[in-house]
């Protein structure tokens, strides 16, 4: 590619940008003129509905100007519904070719660990949700869904009732106390245990070990599905039963004896 | 690159929002190499917040607690936790633990040796032993709150000892005392599986025992029914769950219960055969009494004539037809109910009353003593139950069930910690808020609190009517604050000396949860720096006093009040903080306390067998094979042991000594400050799911803090159109005794109706606590919370409001 000369064409360069520069300073004091005198004269109206039109449906919300709307309780209105749910999902194509990626892991590893405290946390919820009930979040989690590149991972524990019990918005109440250095005090040096790695083989070609607990995780598919997180997939998310081949751990599961209520030796009774 | 401008800005602002909401998520550098180092070590421990009392298992590795799983083996959660239990395990690495003595010189506070903080303290009660008073909580470990109160009651002969519990739960005390005989439910969580009705008078489970409500609602995923009912002052995250939402009047809730009981003798529904057989009636005295005299079933059937199901509905608001439905749900004996209550009946002027009404409830109708048929209240505090009731941490109390004013009580003590007759000091001590209004006030007009020690709690938030009961200390030269915590606290701000205290895993510990389950655990992990554990602070001014002399600190025998030997029966000088691991002080001490709770049949598990158990329910038998056997269900043959034979149902600890327990009428009366014209609103108060108690703990994890980071202000939205106020505005609520600006929050986590404010209290920056009223109950003295009047304003419009009451 040719870069053009220049040289040739120096006189019209700089009267191109005296014209830009004057019309882009004048645009902009022009445009806060403006808006200041749109504003008076929208103060003044709303000063005049407020005294004269008190007759009004409390139902039909007044208009504010762009400033006014952080104050406002714009809300979505009665007859809105959710219907993220029904929206219709591609089928996934449960025979494309996956090739487990180490580096693609790491960062859906990394990925996840932004949003829990420590591998089997209950990870937060990166939106906003409704703070009283918790049906919206089937909308989305109860199947799974995926729109655009967003993924709404399927919920691995269908018979929880009560979602908000364990998950919490990040994005804590919509309103904001302005001004108070509330993070501040959140401020902590725990470290959490993020993953256990990968599962063991017992020869090269062996199907590998469930590395992490399975309560609460049961439903594998909604991480290593095709809906799941990219580098976590399955190569082969067709196949239905998958402890069939992957050993969950009786360790992890808490399963083993010694952990039981009453274990067979007496554990070491010391001050510690 | 093909990267627009637009594009470049759109993926810098998401860099941005992501980068600041993986801080509020609490991430941290997440290591390198993600495969496993030093192998994790997991061990039991029951959680360190609510009373619910789940257990969690905490993987420690390199000596931090790196993880937290819900236990599977745990009866009580099953293997779940709630969003607190999960984060549990960080409360332990907030950035800004107390770590060293510290003590006011000249009002800037300074750090000083272990030695010299204990040295300061025993001067201090040495001085004047009677002036000192013990604030401690049911977060108290077991050992830590029977140390404390054998120090203060044996050692120093002053009942000046009181917890947190008191503002709690002491309602739903003098509720179950006053029906049974003895304190405690008499059923458990295993209620919650069997009941087919579930009544939630004025609490919000979903939010504050999350675990134990998700074991109810979870039972619809399996198929199974289970009418839920929720009686409430504002819609809440439960009443969305609910199959009946009843909304009552604050205060209105003692018309309901008696509507309720009118109905069931009125259409003849209440259980004959149970009544006759094991009920005995009662009513109030004049002036009121705890145990009140007894009355006629006539006397009782006359006075509930005026609760008709219309009297009731002008009272509280509730349809008459919604008080002939409980009735009848009550009035059919097939069905298994289980009602459910928390602070909305015990933080109540009236809350002894209440509790004794809906006792009265279930054992008019006979729901009583089968599996699923029980009214049990619930508590807040990780060991309410098992430190504050049954060791007895209170002004009145002795441990297992005894009390001060009883000779026979302090007889028995006195033999068992070998003191000499008369050591026990016969009259009560202050309870909580007399103990506070008698600190603040000068030593001159009767203030004869000059010394408090506060340990495992934070009064400087939690304490009701905040400027009487707590900021009036800041003026008082001579009154001296001490305050063992682990965080810098609203508490710790007035204090004179404060002591880093060890937490959770980092000191051994047993708890007693809601369903009378007593639950141990180990040190898991060291406390950072110079923090210790409170029991050994104890100890330490215990050992301390016996140096200087103190005479109390000596047992009949001349000995140190506090012995603990090693195997050999050698003396452990565990007051030397070098040798108090040497022995285990808790297995010591709490199992100098077990014995002293058969008395009351509260008999609590053996150490060894609680190391072996996800917790026990007392009473705990020994089987005639040498095994333990816990009890589900109290006072009911089949399960109970020591219910005698043949007699289905026996209240061994009957108030009436005939095994009979007793059905209460307690008459509604207005509450003890109601809307007026100056204060047109009922403000309540109380939790959210995110924090506990005062926060200190749950604040400083990110994940808790991200999703509840202030206060705010709940209205309804029409009272906040009237008044002009925008969601997220900052207004001002007042009463009477104090005003805080807050936020306003609008169809955010709850629904109060028009007239009704709702704060929760776990705010440092926003303390409600100096706006409410503090009125307490008069047989309990728990303060109400829930209840006063209030007013809220614009920022702009605070010289309108009435100036306060004088400070």
């Amino acid at each position: 590619m040719s870069v053009p000369d220049f040289s040739t064409h120096k006189k019209a360069i700089w009267i191109a940008i005296a014209i830009l520069l004057t019309t882009s300073v004048s645009g902009f004091f022009m445009g806060l003129r403006q808006t200041n005198s749109e504003a008076r004269a929208a103060a003044a109206e709303e000063e005049h509905h407020d005294n004269a039109d008190s007759t009004l449906s409390h139902d039909v919300p007044r208009i504010v100007d762009y400033r006014g709307l952080a104050k406002t309780n714009y809300k979505a209105n009665a007859s809105w519904e959710n219907n993220l749910g029904k929206l219709k999902q591609p089928a996934a194509d449960l025979y494309a070719e996956i090739f487990p990626d180490d580096a693609a892991r790491d960062v859906a590893i990394r990925e996840r660990a932004t949003r829990r405290a420590y591998d089997g946390a209950p990870p937060v919820v990166p939106h906003p949700v409704d703070q009283i009930s918790p049906a919206n979040c089937m909308a989305c989690h109860g199947e799974g869904a995926q729109i655009k590149g967003r993924i709404a991972s399927k919920m691995s524990h269908p018979f929880m009732q009560n979602c908000t019990q364990c998950h919490v918005p990040v994005t804590g109440p919509e309103i904001k106390l302005r001004g108070q250095a509330g993070e501040a005090l959140a401020l902590n040096d725990f470290i959490g245990f993020m993953s256990p790695g990968k599962g063991t083989r017992a020869y090269e070609g062996a199907p590998p070990t469930i590395p992490h607990p399975t309560s609460m995780r049961s439903d594998c598919m909604s991480c290593h599905g095709p809906n799941g997180v990219a580098g976590l997939k399955t190569s082969h998310p067709y196949r239905q039963s998958c402890t069939q081949c992957h050993a969950p751990s009786a360790e992890l599961d808490q399963r083993l004896f010694e952990h039981s209520v009453f274990p067979p030796k007496a554990p070491e009774v010391s001050g510690k | 690159m093909n990267l627009t401008r637009r594009r470049f800005v759109q993926l810098s602002a998401l860099a941005a929002a992501t980068s600041v909401a993986k801080a509020r998520a609490g991430v941290n550098v997440l290591a390198e190499n993600d495969k496993p180092g030093a192998e994790i070590k997991w061990d039991k421990a029951p959680c360190r917040f609510c009373g619910t009392g789940c257990h969690v298992r905490v993987g420690v590795q390199e000596g931090k607690v790196v993880a937290i799983q819900g236990d599977q083996l745990a009866e009580v959660n099953k293997g779940l936790l709630c969003v607190k239990g999960y984060h549990v395990g960080a409360i332990l690495y907030g950035k800004d633990r107390l770590t060293q003595p510290l003590l006011r010189k000249n009002g800037k506070l300074e750090p000083i040796s272990w030695d010299e903080a204990v040295e300061v303290i025993a001067k201090r009660i040495q001085a004047n032993p009677k002036s000192f008073a013990m604030y401690g909580s049911g977060q108290w470990t077991i050992p830590e709150g029977y140390a404390a109160l054998k120090l203060m009651k044996a050692g120093l002969s002053n009942n000046h000892i009181d917890a947190n519990a008191r503002l709690c739960m002491s309602s739903a005390v003098t509720g179950y005392l006053s029906t049974y005989g003895v304190d405690e439910p008499a059923g458990c969580y295993d209620d919650l599986d069997q009941c087919d009705v579930l009544i939630l008078w004025g609490n919000n489970p979903a939010e504050m025992h999350p675990v134990l409500f998700s074991r109810v609602v979870d039972r619809r995923s399996r198929g199974e029914k289970i009418t839920l009912i929720d009686m409430g002052t504002r819609r809440t995250r439960t009443t969305e769950y609910a199959d009946h939402y009843m909304e009552f009047r604050p205060q209105s809730d003692l018309a309901i219960a008696n509507g309720i009981a009118h109905l069931l003798i009125k259409n003849g529904t209440y259980d004959k055969d149970f009544v006759a057989k094991h009920c005995n009636f009662r009513g109030d005295t004049d002036p009121v009494s705890l145990n009140g005299q007894a009355i006629s079933f006539d006397d009782f059937k006359k006075s509930l004539e005026t609760y008709t199901p219309e009297y009731v509905e002008k009272i509280s608001g509730v349809p008459a037809e919604k008080i002939r439905l409980l009735a009848d749900l009550f009035g059919d004996r097939k069905l298994r109910i289980t009602s459910l209550w928390c602070m909305g009946m015990n933080q109540h002027t009236r809350g002894t009353a209440i509790n004794r009404l809906v006792h009265g409830v279930h054992l008019l109708s006979g729901h009583f003593g089968r599996p699923g048929d029980a009214p049990t209240s619930l508590t807040g505090q990780p060991s309410a139950c098992g430190t504050v009731r049954e060791v007895g941490t209170l002004s009145h109390g002795l441990p297992g069930g005894r009390v001060v004013a009883n000779a026979e009580h302090r007889a028995e003590m006195e033999k068992h910690w070998n003191v000499e007759a008369g050591r026990i000091h016969p009259t009560p001590g202050h309870h909580t808020v007399l103990m506070w209004e008698k600190f603040c006030t000068p030593t001159e007009q009767g203030g004869d609190i000059d010394t408090v020690w506060v340990q495992v709690t934070n009064p400087g938030q939690s304490l009701p009517n905040l400027h009487k009961l707590f900021r009036g200390k800041k003026n008082l030269e001579n009154k001296f604050l001490i305050v063992s915590d682990v965080y810098p606290t609203a508490t710790t701000e007035l204090a004179d000396l404060i002591l880093p205290a060890a937490l959770w895993v980092e000191k051994n510990g047993i708890y007693g949860n809601s369903e009378r389950r007593t639950q141990q655990w180990f040190k898991m992990v060291n406390p950072p720096g110079q923090a210790r554990p409170d029991c050994w602070m104890t100890l330490a001014v215990a050992r301390k006093l016996y140096d200087l002399g103190l005479p109390g600190l000596r047992d009949k025998d001349g000995k140190f009040l506090f012995r603990f030997t090693d195997d050999s029966g050698k003396e452990v000088p565990v007051w030397d903080f070098a040798h108090y691991y040497d022995t285990n002080v808790d297995r010591a001490l709490y199992e100098d306390y077990r014995p002293l709770t058969a008395l009351k049949h509260k008999n609590v598990a053996p150490y060894d067998e609680l190391i072996k158990a996800r917790g026990l329910r007392w009473p705990v038998v020994e089987q005639k094979d040498g095994s333990w056997r816990e009890t589900k269900f109290r006072f009911s043959e089949f399960d109970d042991p020591f219910v005698k034979k043949g007699a289905e149902f026996q209240f061994y600890h009957s108030v009436t000594k005939d095994d009979r327990a007793l059905i209460w009428f307690c008459p509604y009366e207005p509450a003890e400050e109601e809307p007026d014209k100056e204060y047109p609103f009922w403000l309540c108060t109380g939790r959210v799911l995110e924090h506990w108690h005062t926060g200190t703990m749950t604040m400083r994890v990110p994940q808790l803090n991200g999703s509840m980071p202030h206060a705010y202000l709940e209205m309804n939205p029409e009272d906040a159109r009237e008044r002009g106020f925008a969601n997220g505005e900052i207004v001002i609520v007042a009463s009477r005794r104090g005003r805080i600006k807050l936020p306003v929050w609008l169809n955010g986590r709850a629904r109060p109706p028009r007239g009704t404010l709702f704060v929760p209290f776990f705010d440092e920056r926003l303390l409600i606590n100096e706006v409410t009223l503090g009125a307490v109950d008069p047989h309990s003295k728990e303060p109400d919370y829930k209840k006063c009047s209030a007013t809220v304003c614009k920022l702009s419009e605070e010289d309108k409001l009435a100036p306060l009451a004088k400070r």
